[in-house]
């Protein structure tokens, strides 16, 4: 049995067996607590607590879930509790970089030979590194692509080609024939090269199982005739050593590299580059200017051929992706581990958990929809409540997790990602997209307008623009902001023009740098925009995508996240009178505050500026007037001044939005905040429409095992399970020479009927002996592949049907984080590490023994008579 | 007799087992007498010095004895009554060391003060003004009251011990290696002055020291001291002319002397482990003139001429 | 006068002190390179984050590149990498000798500032009702019991509490922490785990306060419980040391009353060491107490200087280093004008 599938399937077992709980969370069905409009709960309690305390807040009922991940210990520890349920998502992949750079004169680099760097995915033993370091908590990877992807369908054969499989004596003769071409000597089991032993400077990280993942390669390399250095690090000193270095100066030659897990796409771009392709700047050399660089000019043509859309259509994407990874492979620069799942404690009896696929029950969803059965509040443990990059703006703010945890239910943004299939939908938008891509264009009509930073108006538009995306606003319009002002137009006018202005002003983009420079290359594909009525937007954008979702979220500019007067008062304090700052740069650079809503000074300065403008009655006329047409008049423009100074009054705190919470209490140094429900009747969501569950997974039903007769055609039925399209890929090997005999799609009979052809042309070449059958099975609306094998034998003559019952053989919801793409190493937060609760118990009685012996001792000893 | 010491026994209690430290002491002590107490390192004579002012540290046992001063056994007071009757009323001390004798953050005129205020209640301008003639009763000129220890010599801060010892007016002073600490001629001076002092107030003294020769200058009679015990006890001239115990001779005999040709001699042998001490007469390893009997039975007090002597040579 | 004279040189090497520990932590977080190469580090690291995520939005790689390097150079300037170590860090020394403790790049106090000041006097309070109470506490109790064990020594009383105070001064402060957090918070509930403030906080000022008070219990506790025994030792052993002198046999001697020869003749000699570890004890908790303040997750002074480390905040390192320092010598300074009046011989 092909060793890689085999090794999914068993993890994937392991998986199902260990945790029942998500197959629970998917057989249940949802019942909203009531039909009200607005979420689930009356009120959300967020509250800090560390990682080691979590499990016990969590018992003892200060918390109901918590939504920071625990670490392996804590959460095997909690799994034999019976009313906690222990949520996954796929957290983190772990890998090994390589550096392939020369050595100098007189010495040698093992990894700059690339049959060595290949030999090490055979050194790799990541079945023992998932089963017994991350205890199950993981699974293993051979590339970039795991069947958490829907990529896999095309990288699989790539992977099953190169057979990777933990061998090390397979290793042994690649590392040493290489090794002998090279020049080096083995002597006494050791490598030298000019009489020098070979030193591998191998740099660990210490703050999780990358310790022991790296002991556990390193001895593996050792055992290879290698002397490896071990060089224990943190996250600081490590970053330094290998990302701020030249590789030539090889201050390291191995690094266990983590990475959070990004946003999934159906339609990879960015991944594929970012681990493979040299320009991205993540492959050694880093794309620094002065180091030696890791060049591959084909991997960089396919990679950025992928990232530009460049191809014709899917099957030539395909195409390309495979070649890429392929390549990768070979060049095996960078040596897949793990991906690691994170863990979030619930209370078992919390209902209405929607399980995305990156974020797991951590995205948007499912804090609007969970409830305890009888309890209309929700208790919510995070790491922290607020840190010091806890800012609350939107423009430049929200930039670590504890901010963004809270904002995600106090918001409604127009587009998101689909929980499961991780592709844009719309959530509180609706829109149509009209593309004549990737060549054609549309024309632009007349009444089209852009905003105009220099003459400070909006101008009209001429030209062609090769897509079209026709925004509905309608759900936001007929209901409120918090503050209970009416959502307009003009607050979707106010969001074009302040992202334009930012960009495109001089003044502006001199102050806010950072976010000018990173926006401006986004805004120049927006070409113009029309308001087509009072609830409608067209926005017409030069930007082609195969799927149309794809360019519906890119032309998503406006975010409607906070109502117009709110951004201008903002607007103005940051850019005109200078007393604040958007982001931390710019704030710096200024020495003035970076904007935080929920912080009591800022919001006051941002309070000074609305009473102004009520006072003084200004309006920025400019922005709501189109064509002869006012979207604003000064009436509208005083109630919604009074109406957040009034909020301010009564909350604290100047955070106003229009998702299903608004935020009643921030308290900074008590580390806690309090959501309160919005219940308006014009609010357009009840819990049952924002509630999606856990993914369904496909699973195999019933598989017609038969024999394969030579020569003729054989079909053979299967039957699925899942939800959405299903769809199957299947592939036939010959086990002993591992050549692709045959690879095909599985015809649909029904929904979930399919039947797998061999046609008599490959039969006829098959000899009397086994032959494996791999079967993938997948949802076009589930991100996750399944893989089963199964031996089939060929024979020349018909026998008795057999029919096979098979077993499911998978499991698990995989979520995808959301938006926010982390695709980067993450800087712990330092939190001590105290000791187990059970060694400490065991500690406090060796102590006590101690004590009280010693203390008999001492008192018993008296001057001899 | 102003006092009387009776068959004093004292033992310390120490790790490795009871130290006899002083053996049935006895002696008595007339107004404006000076007793020298001689001894080696070890033989007893600080202890003796601390049980007369009941000043002995937790781990001594004081077995037997009776000091009767004026008619009444001080040593069956209570502590509290001693305390403020007796002790450094009657009876004071000047303690082996005078350097480490005065407290380093109080100025040595209020330190003389002290039991003015403490003991006699007196208001403090009135002590003050008692302790600066003090001083001077002891040749320090009155300023020296507003100095603190560090500031004097050894002999200046000797003398102020002496004014301190003597501001209550005690009958008895004892004195404990007063001198050993100064220089010669410093030690001529405080010699002068404890005689000077004795002559004028008829003070009597129990001066304790290793020096025989000192002792002599100002004793009128000398107790010798060997291994917890009074082994020689007489008028001065005549324990020095006349020796009777042959420890007193040897001891004697090691002095160095000007005017003789031969050199000084030494005792052979060492004292002996007061843990465990010799049986029978507890000279008897050393002694050039042992006998057998010396070896089983402990000697008795015998009185020979002037002199009282605990030695079987003398067994009549 | 001369003790005029002493004091002010005194004084004058003092501040010598502070100025070389400003320019010995300049030197190392300059000279070695530390402080560049890690900020070099953390920008890298924040340009291989934007790659990525920049990505998403712009096509054209040549684009990204520019932007990426747009906004190294401000990051370079943010971090004041811009400038080499010796002409931007000795800045900061003279910056803040002048008192301007200048503005925290990373941290913030709970208010939203960025100044250093702010960030001190909010954290400042919170260290003080922890750190320094409890080392009053232990201070005044060591005293107390260490007296009593000296007189008592050799005793059973003393060999039994000596006993328990060298388990209290071995037992570390974060062990001790989180099993008072088991037992007292988890298991029994009386106090609370972490924290300085129940979530939600009562909002009536005076509940407030007591909200507080209740949540420093157990950091409190666990200080004291972890520091007492070193106290009581010390002090015990310093009474004892002094105890044992002549004069103090001689005091009694003379008949003074026992309560006399504990205050003047052993108490106050024994005091200027027993001051010192006082003064220099309160100085320095001003400082905080790092592993209690993380255990109990209480914002404060040790867990400041902690963080300003892990970030390589150059203005917070310094600008603290001064402020402790500082700190420092005015204790040093108290200290020896204290010891001038109680112990005469160091007047010359």
């Amino acid at each position: 049995m092909n060793k890689i599938s085999k090794h999914i399937l068993i993890f994937s077992i392991i998986f199902l067996l260990t945790f029942n709980s998500i197959n629970l969370a998917f057989a249940q069905a949802y019942e909203p607590p009531h039909n009200k409009k607005g979420p689930a709960v009356d009120k959300i309690l967020f509250k800090a607590f560390a990682i080691e305390i979590a499990p016990t807040a969590l018992e003892k009922g200060d918390i109901d879930l918590y939504i920071f991940s625990l670490r392996t210990q804590e959460a095997k520890a909690l799994i034999a509790k019976p009313d906690v349920k222990l949520y996954q998502a796929p957290a983190g992949l772990i890998s090994l970089i390589l550096n392939p750079a020369p050595a100098p004169e007189g010495e040698l680099n093992p990894f700059s030979i690339r049959e060595v760097r290949y030999a090490m995915q055979f050194l790799v033993n990541r079945e023992f590194i998932v089963s017994q370091i991350y205890r199950g908590l993981a699974l293993p990877m051979y590339t970039h692509v795991s069947p958490l992807d829907y990529d896999y369908l095309i990288v699989k054969d790539a992977i099953r080609k190169a057979g990777i499989r933990y061998d090390p004596e397979f290793a042994r003769k690649l590392i040493n024939d290489a090794m002998v071409k090279a020049g080096a000597e083995l002597k006494d089991g050791k490598w030298f090269y000019k009489d020098k032993p070979i030193v591998l400077k191998f740099i660990v990280r210490i703050e999780d199982e990358r310790r022991e993942v790296g002991d556990l390669i390193a001895s593996e390399l050792s055992k290879m005739g290698f002397q490896v250095e071990r060089i224990y690090q943190l996250f600081g000193p490590a970053i330094f050593k290998v990302y701020s270095t030249d590789p030539k100066v090889f201050e390291w030659h191995m690094y266990t590299e983590g990475w959070g897990r990004g946003a999934v796409e159906k339609y990879d771009f960015a991944s594929v580059n970012q681990f493979l392709a040299p320009w991205l700047g993540n492959m050694p050399g880093w794309q620094e200017f002065g180091f030696w660089q890791y060049e591959n000019k084909e991997l960089d043509e396919i990679g950025q051929r992928i990232f530009r859309g460049d191809f014709k259509n899917l099957e030539e994407r395909n195409e390309l992706y495979r070649k890429a990874v392929e390549l990768g492979i070979q060049e095996s620069v960078r040596i897949w581990i793990a991906t690691i799942m994170n863990n979030f404690p619930f209370k078992k009896d919390i209902q209405g958990v929607t399980l995305d696929m990156v974020a797991g029950p951590k995205a948007l969803w499912t804090l609007r929809t969970a409830y305890l059965p009888n309890k209309n509040e929700l208790n919510v443990g995070n790491l922290w409540v607020w840190t010091e990059r806890t800012t609350w703006n939107p423009i430049g703010g929200f930039r670590d997790v504890y901010s963004v945890d809270i904002w995600n239910q106090i918001r409604d943004p127009p587009l998101w990602r689909h929980p499961f299939t991780g592709l844009p939908i719309p959530f509180r938008a609706n829109y149509k997209v009209e593309t004549k891509g990737p060549d054609g264009k549309l024309d632009i009509p007349s009444d089209a307008f852009i905003w105009d930073a220099k003459a400070k108006r909006w101008v009209s538009v001429q030209g062609k623009a090769t897509s079209k995306v026709i925004f509905n606003y309608a759900n936001y319009m007929k209901s409120k902001w918090h503050h209970g002002i009416p959502i307009s137009m003009a607050d979707v006018l106010y969001n074009i023009y302040q992202s334009f202005d930012m960009v495109y002003s001089e003044e502006k983009s001199k102050i806010e740098f950072a976010i000018a420079t990173t926006s401006k290359p986004y805004l120049e594909a927006f070409k113009g925009f029309r308001i087509l009525n009072s609830t409608s937007l067209e926005v017409y954008i030069d930007f082609w995508h195969f799927l149309p979702d794809y360019i519906a979220e890119y032309g998503s500019l406006v975010s409607l996240s906070m109502p117009w007067e709110i951004l201008y008062a903002m607007d103005d304090l940051v850019f005109v009178k200078r007393r604040a700052a958007y982001s931390d740069t710019a704030a710096q650079k200024f020495n003035v505050p970076w904007i935080s809503l929920v912080m009591d000074d800022h919001a006051r300065l941002v309070l000074r500026n609305l009473r102004e403008f009520s006072s003084k009655q200004i309006i920025p006329k400019e922005v709501f007037d189109i064509n002869g047409k006012s979207y604003v008049n000064l009436e509208e423009a005083l109630n919604r001044y009074k109406a957040s100074e009034e909020w301010f009054s009564s909350k604290g705190n100047l955070v106003i939005s229009n998702g299903p919470f608004i935020l009643n209490k921030f308290d900074s140094s008590a580390q806690f905040a309090e959501l309160i429900a919005y219940r308006d009747d014009t609010y357009p969501f009840t819990p049952k429409d924002l509630y999606f569950g856990a993914a369904g997974v496909p699973e195999i039903i019933k598989i017609d095992e038969k024999p394969l007769l030579i020569g003729k055609e054989n079909a053979l039925d299967i039957t699925l399970a899942g939800v959405g399209a299903l769809r199957i890929l299947y592939s036939l090997y010959d086990p002993v020479s591992n050549e692709l005999l045959y690879a095909a799609p599985a015809k649909e009979l029904t929904p979930n009927k399919f039947s797998l052809v061999i046609p008599s042309q490959v039969s006829s070449k098959l000899k009397e002996k086994n032959y494996e059958l791999i079967i993938n099975a997948y949802s076009e609306d589930v991100s996750y592949v399944i893989e089963k094998k199964i031996l089939l034998q060929a024979k020349e003559k018909i026998e008795e049907p057999k029919m096979t019952i098979t077993t499911p053989t998978t499991e698990i919801t995989t979520p995808k984080e959301e938006k926010p793409k982390e695709t980067r190493e993450e800087a712990p937060r330092e939190v001590v590490q105290p000791l187990g609760i059970n060694s400490l118990i065991l500690g406090i009685i060796v102590a006590v023994v101690i004590i009280l012996a010693a203390g008999f001792f001492l008192l018993r000893k008296k001057a001899k008579s | 007799m102003m006092l009387e010491l009776k068959d004093l026994t004292v033992n310390y209690l120490t790790d490795r087992g009871r130290l006899k430290a002083l053996n049935k002491v006895s002696f008595s002590l007339s107004e404006g007498e000076a007793l020298g107490v001689v001894g080696e390192s070890g033989s007893g004579k600080t202890t003796l010095g601390l049980s007369l002012m009941r000043l002995l540290p937790k781990n001594a046992e004081l077995l037997e004895g009776k000091a009767i001063f004026n008619g009444l056994d001080i040593f069956g007071l209570l502590e509290e009554e001693f305390r403020r009757k007796i002790r450094w009323k009657k009876i004071s001390m000047v303690f082996q060391g005078a350097m480490n004798s005065l407290n380093p953050v109080i100025k040595v005129g209020h330190q003389v003060a002290e039991p003015l205020i403490e003991h006699e209640n007196l208001p403090k301008p009135e002590a003050y003004r008692r302790a600066e003639e003090a001083l001077e009763q002891v040749g320090l000129n009155r300023q020296v009251f507003h100095c603190y220890p560090h500031e004097l010599s050894g002999g200046m801060k000797q003398r102020i011990v002496i004014a301190m010892a003597l501001i209550l007016s005690p009958k008895i002073v004892i004195l404990d290696e007063p001198t050993s600490a100064l220089d010669v001629s410093i030690q001529a001076q405080i010699i002068n002055l404890l005689k000077k002092l004795k002559w004028e107030l008829s003070l009597s003294f129990i001066f304790i020291t290793h020096d025989i020769s000192l002792a002599s200058d100002i004793s009128d009679r000398i107790a010798v001291v060997y291994a917890g015990e009074i082994v020689e006890i007489g008028p001065s001239e005549d324990v020095l002319l006349n020796p009777k115990h042959p420890y007193t001779k040897e001891l004697l005999e090691s002095i160095p002397r000007i005017t003789l040709d031969k050199l000084p001699s030494f005792i052979a042998g060492s004292p002996p482990d007061m843990v465990d001490p010799p049986k029978g007469c507890k000279f008897h390893p050393r002694c050039p003139e042992v006998m057998d009997i010396c070896y089983r039975e402990e000697p008795k007090d015998f009185t020979v001429s002037k002199q009282r002597v605990r030695c079987w040579l003398y067994n009549d | 006068m001369i003790v005029g004279k002493k004091l002010a040189l005194r004084g004058i090497t003092l501040l010598g002190v502070l100025f070389s520990v400003l320019l010995l932590v300049v030197v190392t977080l300059g000279a070695t390179g530390l402080s560049d190469n890690m900020l070099k580090a953390i920008v890298s690291d924040q340009l291989r984050e934007l790659r990525t995520s920049l990505a998403q939005t712009i096509r054209d790689p040549l684009e990204l590149e520019k932007v990426l390097e747009q906004r190294r150079n401000q990051l370079y300037d943010f971090y004041g990498l811009d400038e080499p170590w010796y002409n931007r860090l000795p800045d900061l020394i003279i910056r803040v000798l002048s008192l301007d403790l200048g503005s925290a790049r990373n941290l913030k106090s709970f208010s939203g500032s960025s100044k250093v000041s702010d960030i001190v006097l909010e954290r400042l309070p919170n260290t003080i009702l922890l750190v320094t109470t409890a080392l009053i506490i232990s201070g005044l109790l060591g005293l107390y019991f260490g007296v009593k064990l000296a007189i008592k020594a050799g005793t059973k009383f003393d060999r039994f509490f000596s006993y328990l105070s060298s388990i209290s001064y071995a037992l570390p402060t974060w062990w001790l922490g989180i099993i008072f957090i088991l037992l007292l918070a988890f298991q029994l509930r009386i106090f609370p785990p972490t924290g300085m403030y129940s979530s939600p906080p009562p909002s009536d000022n005076l509940l407030k306060f007591l909200d507080l008070l209740w949540h420093a219990s157990l950091p409190i506790l666990t200080l004291v419980v972890a520091s007492i025994g070193g106290w009581i030792y010390s002090v015990r052993t310093m009474v004892l040391n002094v105890a044992q002198e002549d004069f103090v046999t001689l005091g009694r001697a003379k008949g003074l009353k026992e309560s006399t020869i504990m205050k003047r003749y052993i108490i106050r000699v024994a005091a200027p060491p027993i001051l010192t570890g006082l003064i220099l004890g309160l100085a320095g908790s001003l400082g905080g107490a790092i592993l209690t303040e993380t255990v109990f997750g209480w914002p404060g002074m040790g867990r400041l200087y902690y963080d300003a480390i892990l970030a390589l905040d150059e203005n917070v390192i310094i600008a603290l280093t001064f402020l402790f320092t500082l700190i420092y010598i005015i204790a040093r300074f108290i200290l020896e004008a204290l010891y001038m009046v109680l112990d005469p011989r160091v007047r010359y």
